[in-house]
């Protein structure tokens, strides 16, 4: 089983999900991710999922929870690089990720981050 | 008796110029083992075995290895004795090694006293009808392919122009087609003209939302153009709610829009980077 990489750039998190996953390793990924945004008080984190190439209604799920998770934090939340495949899996399955901000490379989900930033600071 | 004989004997020599005749069609006859019993002129002409060479050998000589491992003879000549007859097409192989297209029908045979008796089998070589079927279908795939072009525009933003009817295979192709061009040009804009769509039922707006929704997924955001009043107008009525999606009535005003929203996300970005690092 791989590691997840997290990296830390200022109070932005960058996550990286590749390869297979499965309930044992979503489970230890969340825990680390989770305990890395309190730990480094980010105020945005990355899902990087360019990995990914096949998911089913698992992941989408599994997607969406992060999400939430990561923003009960305190912390924004962009999911970046869904492979053309998954997004019509996604869409087929009707899993509802209406609610998920995306952008199609980490430099543009970093935009998308510090966007986001904003909106919550002005909406505060 | 004799004379019964002879007109046997005569009938069967009859009957076997006629299946010689028949030059089109291998036409034999099986045991009950599935082993060849006879063989005509037509098998030769088709298979480029001779009659010595095949006599009593089991009929999957002709079958390529994969139907050979999984037992499609067996499987054949079950369903031929339950069903009454079996009918097929599929790859078969000649002599030399060529494979062709064969239509198989197989019938089994019951014996005046009601045992089984075997079975006859008609092969007829349709290569050619086959090559042209394949044919006819990568026609309408490259035909298809022109019919949803999709073209960058400006940087970042491609436009796709829907012209014609959309069913859903085409549909299909035409997200797959968008997505890919999305990944591939990191495009941030999308443009769906439909100004040459003619009628928008719930069917095609299904379709379009749903691209829609994978492209907003990929990061890639996208406008509607070329809504025509009769469009809008029905689109009303059955109910199709675009939601969030940006709408303009041409492909010049949507281009306009695009070029703003890349301006609006760029400076977006110059915010999130520390100067000097981009």
């Amino acid at each position: 089983m791989a590691e997840t990489p997290i990296v830390r750039i200022g109070e932005t998190l960058i996550v990286t999900l590749r390869g297979d996953l499965d309930d044992a390793t979503v489970v230890s990924i969340e825990a680390d991710v989770s305990r890395e945004v309190e730990r480094a008080r980010a105020t945005g984190t990355l899902i990087d999922v360019s990995g990914l190439l096949m998911v089913d209604s698992f992941i989408a799920r599994v997607l969406a929870r992060m999400a939430g998770m990561i923003r009960l934090l305190g912390s924004q939340v962009a999911v970046v690089g869904i492979q053309p495949a998954v997004a019509i899996t996604l869409v087929e399955l009707g899993v509802p990720m209406g609610h998920l901000d995306t952008a199609l490379n980490a430099e543009q989900g970093l935009a998308l981050l510090a966007r986001l930033r904003a909106d919550d600071a002005r909406r505060a | 008796m004799a004379g019964q004989d002879v007109t046997d004997t005569q009938r069967l020599r009859d009957l076997e110029a006629m299946l010689d005749a028949i030059t089109d069609y291998k036409v034999i006859k099986l045991g009950p083992d599935g082993n060849i019993a006879t063989w005509n002129r037509g098998g030769e002409l088709l298979t480029g075995y001779s009659a010595g060479e095949v006599i009593g050998q089991h009929v999957s000589i002709f079958y390529t290895e994969e139907d050979k491992r999984s037992g499609l003879a067996e499987r054949e000549l079950q369903t031929a004795r339950e069903a009454g007859r079996f009918e097929f097409e599929g790859w078969r192989v000649r002599k030399d090694g060529e494979h062709f297209w064969a239509s198989v029908i197989l019938t089994p045979i019951v014996d005046a006293d009601g045992t089984p008796g075997g079975y006859v089998k008609v092969t007829r070589d349709l290569t050619e009808r086959r090559e042209q079927e394949l044919r006819l279908e990568r026609q309408r795939e490259e035909i298809m392919e022109l019919s949803t072009p999709v073209i960058q525009v400006w940087d970042g933003v491609l436009a796709l122009p829907i012209i014609g009817t959309l069913d859903s295979v085409r549909a299909a192709r035409l997200t797959e087609g968008l997505l890919e061009r999305i990944g591939d040009s990191q495009a941030q804009i999308v443009i769906l003209d439909i100004s040459g769509v003619p009628t928008i039922d719930t069917q095609v707006a299904q379709h379009l939302l749903k691209t829609v929704q994978a492209a907003t997924l990929m990061g890639a955001a996208s406008i509607l153009s070329g809504v025509r009043p009769e469009t809008a107008q029905a689109m009303v009525h059955l109910g199709i709610d675009i939601g969030q999606m940006k709408s303009r009535n041409t492909l010049r005003d949507a281009l306009q829009l695009a070029l703003q929203m890349i301006h609006e996300r760029a400076s977006a970005r110059a915010m999130a980077m520390p100067l000097g690092t981009e």
